[in-house]
């Protein structure tokens, strides 16, 4: 819902939810452009222009560089960051619990699993499966690691209430993770060596691998999971009453939870296969647009979505500019912004009352 | 359309709260579910909502058994404020009172919706801070902010055609001052005059029996007694039923039978 106290008098011309989608949109096209100029070669703002516009560059190798790898990575970045901070909001509606996150709550390293099993075994499976569907084998199999990991954890723990509540959440999370981490440490232990390098970097979080053949069946994914989150703003406002209450008011939460928890476990699946684990972007961007524009999820969810776009695509170019030639994992990145972020929010529900 | 209880048994895991409760009040008609703590006066709200079955018996509205209307359509026919509802993030008051709006798709910001909002928001006294978070409001404010949701869910089902809606609350005035407390209870009393059947929980005789037609007394170990209040309201047995002294017995009579001398109407008129 738009907030309607946007609609009481007093108010000054641009309400705070437009505002913040003006800053946002700009900062995201800033964003754009600094990662397509950007990186190992530098490219003209007028080369870059001039290749979106379908023009020749006045540098001829821009071409190959913007569409072939910081196009596609750019796009990969936005999307991806967009779906994981509409999966934190989702999450957090669900447990009616800013805390919650897929990352934290162990879904990222279920949809991880899911990946390293592909990537050790799906070798050896692949002759079985039709060759259109193998660039889907990862989506996939991270897809069905995040489910069982989403249905471990709504079962466990999405109708706890009161004081214990947040602690069990995050305690759950934590069995979820430590039971995850292990199969992943079995996964690693009987790979290859090639193998576990992938796996390794799959681990991390990186955007540096993203492969054409899979870009185009996670980005429809994504899309996918993020509009049937977006049909469900309204029930989303309701959630916040709890359970009981919003079935009073004629919400059928079994089927929204149902819903959210396979659309979650969709983009983190798909984001997974693209870019390996990034987390605390679903716990930073939500916290801080909830801050500004207020919790109604009707502005809430598409600011989300642009403000996780925005920090995933800017935390990607730091992660390539930082250790020029080399690159840092933008996994990593969002880990040193995002833990420190975590802790504060937590500190501050713990002196407000861990509620 | 009125709620009927037909040999209604009500149970919290193995055990019976209460047993054989026939009740029919009329269409449009307050009444005042009373006992002392925990002789089932919530469970029972909770089957009258249709949150759950009845371990016996039926409870039927429109003839059906309500716990298996469908979802959408029981949210429509009746509005239900149990006790100790939260809310989870830092939601604006008039956003909140709006969500009682849901069931029926009005928009809060124009014509009928807007109209009942404000309205439930005046009654409730929770109009001054109409864009405040409501997570930043006492708990009293709090619990009259969802009154207010309530009243307006049952207010939209009214001017959505629903002649007869249901207003389930249960133990509504805890926690709120006196004027909140007797400006509720005649607001809930004048729901009933418009058309709503009001079912209303208190363990506080005095403040709601003047409004009340009907009586619901329930007490440990005794059936259930559904009757008009000046039947019940006798000393011996409100002693019984409430565990008290005829000393306070008489005492909490005399406070409710000032009032009761006074019609209902006159007061909810006030």
């Amino acid at each position: 819902m738009a907030s309607l106290a946007a609609s009481l008098p007093r108010q000054p011309a641009l309400s705070r939810p437009a505002a913040l989608a003006l800053a946002l949109g700009v900062l995201l096209l800033l964003s754009i452009m600094a990662n397509l100029r950007l990186g190992a070669v530098a490219i003209s703002s007028a080369d870059v222009l001039a290749v979106l516009g379908g023009a020749t560059p006045a540098d001829p190798s821009a071409e190959l560089v913007l569409m072939g790898i910081r196009g596609p990575r750019l796009v990969a970045a936005m999307a991806v960051g967009a779906a994981l901070a509409l999966a934190g909001a989702a999450m957090q509606a669900l447990f009616r619990n800013p805390l919650a996150e897929p990352g934290l709550l162990g879904v990222s390293t279920g949809a991880a699993l899911g990946a390293a099993g592909w990537l050790v075994a799906g070798g050896s499976v692949a002759a079985l499966v039709p060759a259109v569907l193998l660039p889907f084998g990862l989506p996939l199999m991270g897809f069905l690691g995040a489910v069982a990991a989403i249905v471990l954890v709504l079962a466990l723990g999405a109708r706890s209430r009161g004081p214990e509540a947040t602690l069990l959440m995050l305690l759950i999370g934590i069995g979820v993770n430590a039971m995850g981490g292990a199969l992943i440490g079995m996964a690693s232990y009987v790979a290859t060596d090639t193998e576990l390098r992938a796996l390794s970097t799959w681990m991390m979080g990186s955007l540096a691998q993203v492969e054409q053949a899979v870009l185009v069946p996670a980005l429809l994914l994504l899309s996918l999971a993020a509009a049937g989150i977006a049909t469900t703003a309204r029930s989303l406002d309701l959630l916040a009453l709890g359970e009981a209450p919003a079935q009073h008011l004629g919400l059928d939460t079994d089927r929204l939870r149902r819903l959210l928890g396979l659309m979650v476990a969709l983009i983190v699946g798909a984001a997974v296969a693209l870019s390996g684990i990034i987390g605390f972007v679903g716990l930073i961007v939500p916290h801080i647009v909830r801050l500004i524009a207020g919790p109604g999820h009707r502005a809430l969810l598409p600011l989300v979505a642009l403000g996780g776009a925005v920090l995933l695509s800017l935390a990607d170019l730091a992660a390539r500019l930082v250790a020029l030639p080399a690159e840092v994992p933008v996994g990593i990145v969002m880990a040193l912004v995002g833990a420190p972020a975590f802790l504060a929010l937590l500190l501050g529900r713990v002196r407000g009352g861990l509620q | 359309m009125s709620l009927a209880l037909d040999d209604v048994r009500i149970a919290r895991g193995p055990r019976t709260l209460v047993e054989g409760l026939n009740a029919a009040p009329p269409a449009g008609s307050l009444t005042l579910i009373a006992g002392p703590n925990g002789v089932g006066k919530s469970t029972l709200l909770d089957a009258l909502a249709g949150d759950a079955a009845p371990a016996g018996g039926q409870i039927l509205l429109q003839g059906q058994p309500v716990h298996r209307l469908p979802l959408a359509q029981r949210a429509r026919c009746r509005a239900f404020l149990p006790q100790r509802v939260g809310i989870a993030f830092a939601f604006p008051v008039i956003d909140v009172v709006a969500m009682g709006l849901a069931p029926f798709g009005l928009s809060p910001t124009s014509g009928p919706g807007k109209a009942i909002v404000e309205a439930a928001m005046a009654d409730a006294d929770v109009a001054r801070f109409a864009a405040r978070p409501a997570t930043q409001l006492s708990g009293g404010e709090q619990q009259r902010v969802h009154i207010a949701r309530t009243l307006a869910q049952v207010e939209a089902a009214l001017a959505s055609g629903i002649r007869h809606p249901l207003l389930l609350l249960d133990e509504p005035l805890t926690g709120l001052d006196y004027a909140h407390q007797f400006a509720l209870m005649r607001r809930f009393a004048r729901a009933a005059g418009d058309g709503a059947s009001v079912f209303v929980s208190l363990h506080d005789l005095v403040l709601g029996a003047p409004h009340a037609d009907w009586l619901l007394l329930l007490a440990p170990g005794q059936p259930p007694r559904f009757a008009a209040p000046a039947a019940l309201l006798q000393p011996e047995i409100i002693a019984a039923a409430f565990a008290l002294s005829p000393c306070e017995a008489a005492r909490v009579l005399a406070a409710t039978g000032e009032m009761t001398s006074r019609p209902t109407t006159a007061i909810a008129a006030e």
